[in-house]
């Protein structure tokens, strides 16, 4: 069967066809040629044809063209349309015509910057120029760091190694900086909201270094589809930048279909689970050899399906090596093997989490399959971009949870397919974030009193480093005079980097098999798991914490594993407190992850077989949070039966709409703040919400919320007064199987009243 | 004096003043033999804003000790202002292009790339590192560092030059002064810090006198000395006598079995170069009989002298034997490499027998020098090379 008549009779077959709760039809798109511009260099033409490109898309001779007339550019285009040469090109080009310029890139991860060294590296063979292409990283050894410095006319690097190695150290990189004609910043949508605002402070250290070195380079930016690319750019480089988003690469069809599997249980309202469906819609895929990838939300849920699928490709008869998993934990060669798998033909399914939104190119597929909703438009529209074909039919389905944020989806699918997706936001000038760089910027270079950053150096900031004689005023600039190495203290990204190792040790040699990030070990790696790895079963024999190694023996058993996490917060110190209706407060708080017990869940059938508990320290996370309870007069009030159930509908309400609201006032991502409820605060002893800031330590967002909070609760009346929805969806208080039916209206009151003291004279 | 931003400040010490143990006139007489090439010296030392390295941190005392007016001239160029940082460096420049060497104390590692990237940061290209440069802190480390347990500056002023620090600052204190000066203004503040820097030199003269008047005359040291190391610097100095002579006196009392076989190794390798085989005979016996080497690793060297050096494939099996009974049963990797030898020399000896024509020359034990037949030939050095 084709993947036409497999989607055919996904539609004729009546109990099939009840669940399509949604079916878009997206019409074919032919390729828009261009000619290569004529600055393009004979020979880099003819290389590029001898490479199979005998011309260009017209997003990337647009490209080429605003590049060539100086603008900074960001390019939006989808998956595998070629977006690594709309920098490639014109960077190659100005390095054939002046040997001596060099360009930076700067990609999110390793498993990206691997994949386009390698691509970049291809084409400079084929030109037979001598061009060095290196990537510096924490693993590139001390011995080539010197080559590099002084040699690589294209540097790959990723933003924490510019901000620890590189503008820290800028004399060593004399010749890159001087020289310096281009950065490329790929996958720009990934920094945004704290980590992105941090990402902007180096960038505006960059330029500084820059100047200094007398370049001033122009930036190349690409990004997956957001809902403001040009200005997230913007704010991101401090300059204007040139948006190219019409895309010439031609796709066949594509068919867009949100899957609702049936109700099991209408008591509890319980639906038939996702990846048992995602495996029956896989079934025909596989059988037919259509080429698919299906993304789980959690390691778990990808390795379940992996589990599935070589499964289904053994009931085919096939081999079951043509069904792969892909995530974050396996290794690198394991990555590169299935990547390479994907792109040859060897390997015709892939299980993944997210770790493929990112742009790692996997060659073209017919089908992806989301088992839930990925939680924002902008993902979805990401991993359903990953099944895309340049002339044939492809298909993207959404396989809906029993989730409430999934059930609203199936029945207003228009939510999905009539708003623009998310926007990054990102606040370069966060007085934390802001404050830390300037410590590393004076360590750079002396700052002078009128010197650009950002807008001008802020001067109360500067005053305050200087009584804390972090700097010292010479009166004309400010000097960097403390001993500590200052970008050290700073890391961009909130999560640890550190990793658990697995190891297994059923042979006599044991060898690694994996890892987990610090954060998932205690949920995945716990004693008596089955932790799953390319589809193979382990038992955790035993999880050494200090160590950080879990190790294990490989087992063959029919259940899995799934732990359970409480998550609390206790206040540390109250900062601040205000009165009103809604009574709120700030200030330090320890958010603790504590895993419980874990369950034994057979195969296939997900049937409890068991259960265990966790013997692992809880972990905790020191940060700060802002706090609102809801006060007597308002939970009094006769009018109102306020049962439990009633009371934890409107504290979800609340906390879905605060939380929805607060990252536009603070430029964040929703991701840098945290909600929490409790029906009986044991800090309050009122009913009490808390948005906590998922970075440690914080940044600011939380006294920030505190203090917007006239706004905060105005925006949010508004925003839930205006919402056309019935009884509550995503967009304010949350769908209505989270809040109840009194939810959206409770929650409703609640700030109408909050607003009416607030503005109310004192 | 100087300009309001830097300031210069000089003063000259006789060179018959004694610090540690001799005087500065010795010191800078004799420390020509550690190096560096050159005519005329610059002893440098800086003190600095921090530790870190990197873009942000300032030297702001660069003191400069040199041989000027028949005494020991100290200039200390001490940035007062960090504003006047380029001008202050133009005239330090200026200063040092007098000199074609420099000799400091952990200069390759801090002093000198941060005043390069000082000048870098001034938009001045310096050619530090191409000047001729000594590292007396290298120096340290290998003569003394085992015998020590340090090499530090302090250390070395205790233990080897003899020398008293009356009331000094703490260089872990000195960041923090300079930056309490900025803020107050109050020069006297730095006052210890100009002494400490003064006093670093001073020492740094003695020390590179010290270290001199070692490599000169070895045979003749009065201090403490790891005797090994000492013979590596002798060595790399292609003074391969002296350095041996050193390595016998490692041997006196070495009992760390990493020193003990490198100097061994390093005294074996002598013996051979000058073909002296009876000593290098004697230097393995003694080290079967001392123990701290492996007992199977000092039979096999045995063995493999009488192969290769003294061509009696007989004795050479009976070592090789005796290696193999004192190698434990869990190593099977040498075991197999010990098994391959005698397999080899059985062989040999075999022939030897056959052809008694063709035997070779043995070797007897009384002190004599023994050569083997027409000395060495390239293809049994080259037998020895991959046996080893
Ligand atoms: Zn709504």
């Amino acid at each position: 069967m084709t993947l036409q008549q497999i989607l055919h009779h996904l539609r004729a077959n009546p109990p099939r066809a009840s669940r399509i709760a949604a079916w878009r039809e997206i019409a074919a798109q032919p390729a828009q040629f261009a000619p290569f511009p004529s600055p393009v260099s004979p020979e880099l033409a003819a290389a590029l044809r001898r490479r199979g490109i005998a011309s260009l898309y017209s997003h990337q001779a647009d490209a080429f063209t605003a590049v060539h007339q100086g603008q900074n550019i960001v390019v939006v285009t989808p998956t595998a349309s070629g977006k690594t040469l709309c920098y490639n090109l014109p960077i190659l080009n100005r390095i054939l015509e002046e040997p001596g310029a060099r360009a930076l890139y700067l990609f999110p991860t390793k498993a990206l910057s691997a994949d386009q060294v390698d691509e970049l590296q291809q084409l400079v063979n084929t030109l037979s120029a001598d061009i060095k292409t290196y990537t510096y990283d924490g693993d590139t050894p001390a011995s080539a760091r010197r080559a590099i410095r002084a040699a690589g006319h294209v540097v790959v690097t990723n933003p924490d190694m510019l901000h620890t190695a590189i503008l820290p150290h800028h004399t060593k990189w004399l010749r890159l900086f001087e020289n310096l004609r281009y950065v490329v910043i790929d996958e720009l949508h990934q920094y945004r909201g704290v980590f992105g605002s941090h990402v902007a402070n180096v960038i505006r250290r960059l330029h500084r270094i820059c100047r200094f070195y007398g370049s001033a380079p122009q930036f190349i930016c690409t990004s997956a589809t957001i809902g403001n690319p040009q200005e997230h750019a913007e704010r991101m480089l401090g300059q204007p930048v040139t948006l190219i988003n019409r895309s010439g690469a031609p796709s066949g069809e594509k068919v867009i279909a949100f899957i609702n599997p049936p109700v099991v249980n209408r008591e509890l309202g319980i639906r038939r689970d996702t990846l048992l469906e995602i495996r029956d819609l896989a079934s025909d895929l596989i059988h037919n050899a259509i080429p698919t990838i299906v993304f789980g939300r959690s390691r778990l849920a990808a390795e379940l399906l992996t589990t599935y699928l070589t499964d289904l490709a053994r009931e085919h008869g096939q081999d079951p090596a043509i069904v792969r998993g892909y995530r974050a934990g396996y290794l690198p060669s394991e990555r590169r093997a299935i990547e390479r798998g994907l792109r040859e033909g060897t390997i015709r399914a892939v299980a993944a989490t997210n770790a493929l939104e990112l742009g790692v190119d996997i060659g073209q597929l017919s089908v992806a399959l989301l088992a839930g909703y990925p939680g924002t438009i902008a993902s979805t529209w990401q991993q359903m971009g990953r099944a895309g074909r340049t002339t044939d039919l492809s298909a993207a389905c959404l396989v809906a949870t029993s989730n409430p944020l999934d059930q609203y989806l199936m029945n207003h699918p228009e939510y999905f397919f009539d708003q623009s997706p998310e926007h990054a936001l990102i606040n370069p000038d966060n007085l934390l974030v802001l404050t830390s760089h300037l410590k590393c910027a004076a360590f750079e270079l002396p700052l002078e009193h009128a010197e650009p950053y950002g807008a001008t150096v802020p001067l109360e900031v500067m005053r305050h480093l200087q009584s804390e004689r972090i700097v010292h005023d010479d009166g004309q600039r400010w000097h960097y005079v403390a001993e500590r190495f200052p970008a050290e203290e700073i890391s961009l990204r909130a999560a640890s980097t550190e990793n658990v190792v697995i190891i297994d040790d059923t042979d006599p040699t044991p060898h690694v098999v994996g890892e987990v990030d610090l954060a998932s070990a205690p949920a995945l790696v716990h004693e008596h798991a089955i932790y799953m790895h390319l589809g193979r079963q382990y038992h955790v024999e035993r999880l050494d914490w200090p160590q950080r190694k879990a190790y294990v023996k490989r087992v063959e058993v029919d259940y899995y594993t799934d732990a359970e996490i409480a998550v609390g917060i206790t206040v540390l110190r109250e900062d601040a407190f205000a009165r009103g209706r809604l009574p709120r407060a700030h200030g330090d708080v320890v958010v603790t992850y504590r895993p419980t017990i874990f369950k034994k869940l057979k195969l296939f059938t997900q049937e409890n077989i068991g259960w265990g508990r966790i013997h692992l320290p809880e972990t905790t996370m020191h940060t700060t949070s802002a706090w609102w309870s809801i006060g007597p007069e308002s939970t009094r009030t006769e009018s109102i039966p306020w049962t439990n159930d009633r009371l934890q509908g409107a504290l979800a309400a609340l906390s879905h709409a605060l939380h929805n609201i607060a990252p536009l006032y603070l430029m964040c991502d929703p991701h840098d703040l945290g909600r929490v409820y409790e029906i009986r605060s044991p800090h309050t002893g009122a009913p009490t919400i808390y948005l906590y800031e998922r970075a440690p330590g914080g940044v600011g967002l939380a006294e920030r919320s505190f203090r917007l909070h006239d706004e905060l609760i105005a925006s949010a009346r508004d925003l839930i007064a205006s919402c056309a929805c019935e009884w509550g969806c995503p967009s304010c208080v949350g769908p209505v199987l989270d809040v109840g039916s009194s939810g959206k209206a409770d929650c409703l009151n609640l700030l109408r009243d909050a607003c009416a003291t607030a503005l109310a004279p004192a | 004096m100087g300009t309001a931003g830097y300031e210069i400040h000089t003063r000259t010490w006789p060179l018959d003043r004694v610090h540690g143990v001799c005087s500065l006139a010795d010191a800078v007489e004799v420390g020509r033999a550690a190096g560096p090439p050159g005519t005329s010296i610059a002893w440098l030392d800086t003190e600095t804003t921090g530790l870190a390295g990197g873009t942000g941190t300032y030297v702001f005392l660069i003191g400069v000790a040199t041989v000027e007016d028949g005494g020991i001239r100290l200039t200390q160029f001490f940035l007062r202002d960090l504003a006047a940082e380029p001008e202050m460096l133009v005239d330090v420049g200026k200063h040092l292009h007098r000199f074609d060497a420099l000799v400091t104390f952990n200069g390759t590692r801090f002093d000198l790339p941060l005043l390069q990237t000082r000048f870098l940061l001034c938009r001045m290209r310096a050619d530090l590192e191409t000047t001729q440069h000594l590292d007396v802190m290298g120096l340290a480390r290998r003569l003394w560092h085992r015998r020590l347990g340090g090499y530090s500056m302090a250390l070395l002023e205790q233990t080897i030059l003899k020398v008293e620090r009356a009331a000094d600052v703490p260089g872990w204190m000195i960041p923090s002064l300079y930056v309490q000066f900025l803020h107050t203004g109050d020069v006297d503040l730095l006052e210890p810090v100009f002494a400490h820097n003064a006093h670093d030199l001073l020492s740094l003269v003695a020390l590179h006198g010290i270290a001199g008047e070692i490599l000169a005359h070895p045979e003749r040291v009065s201090v403490t000395v790891d005797w090994f190391g000492l013979g590596r610097l002798l060595d790399e100095r292609e003074r391969t006598e002296s350095a041996s002579e050193c390595y016998r006196r490692a041997l006196e009392d070495e009992g760390d079995p990493g020193t003990r076989r490198r100097a061994v190794t390093a005294l074996t390798r002598h013996y051979r170069r000058t073909e002296q085989l009876a000593p290098l005979l004697t230097l393995w016996e003694d080290e079967v009989e001392r123990g701290v080497l492996p007992r199977w690793q000092a039979l096999e060297r045995l063995a493999m002298i009488w192969e290769w050096e003294l061509r009696d494939s007989r004795r050479a099996l009976a070592y090789a034997d005796q290696s193999f009974a004192a190698l434990g049963d869990d190593r099977p990797v040498l075991q197999h490499r010990l098994m391959h030898r005698r397999q080899r020399l059985l062989r040999k000896q075999t022939a030897a027998e056959s052809h008694p024509d063709l035997a070779e020359m043995r070797g007897t034990r009384d002190g004599i020098q023994i050569r083997p037949k027409g000395g060495y030939s390239s293809r049994s050095r080259a037998k020895y090379a991959t046996t080893r």
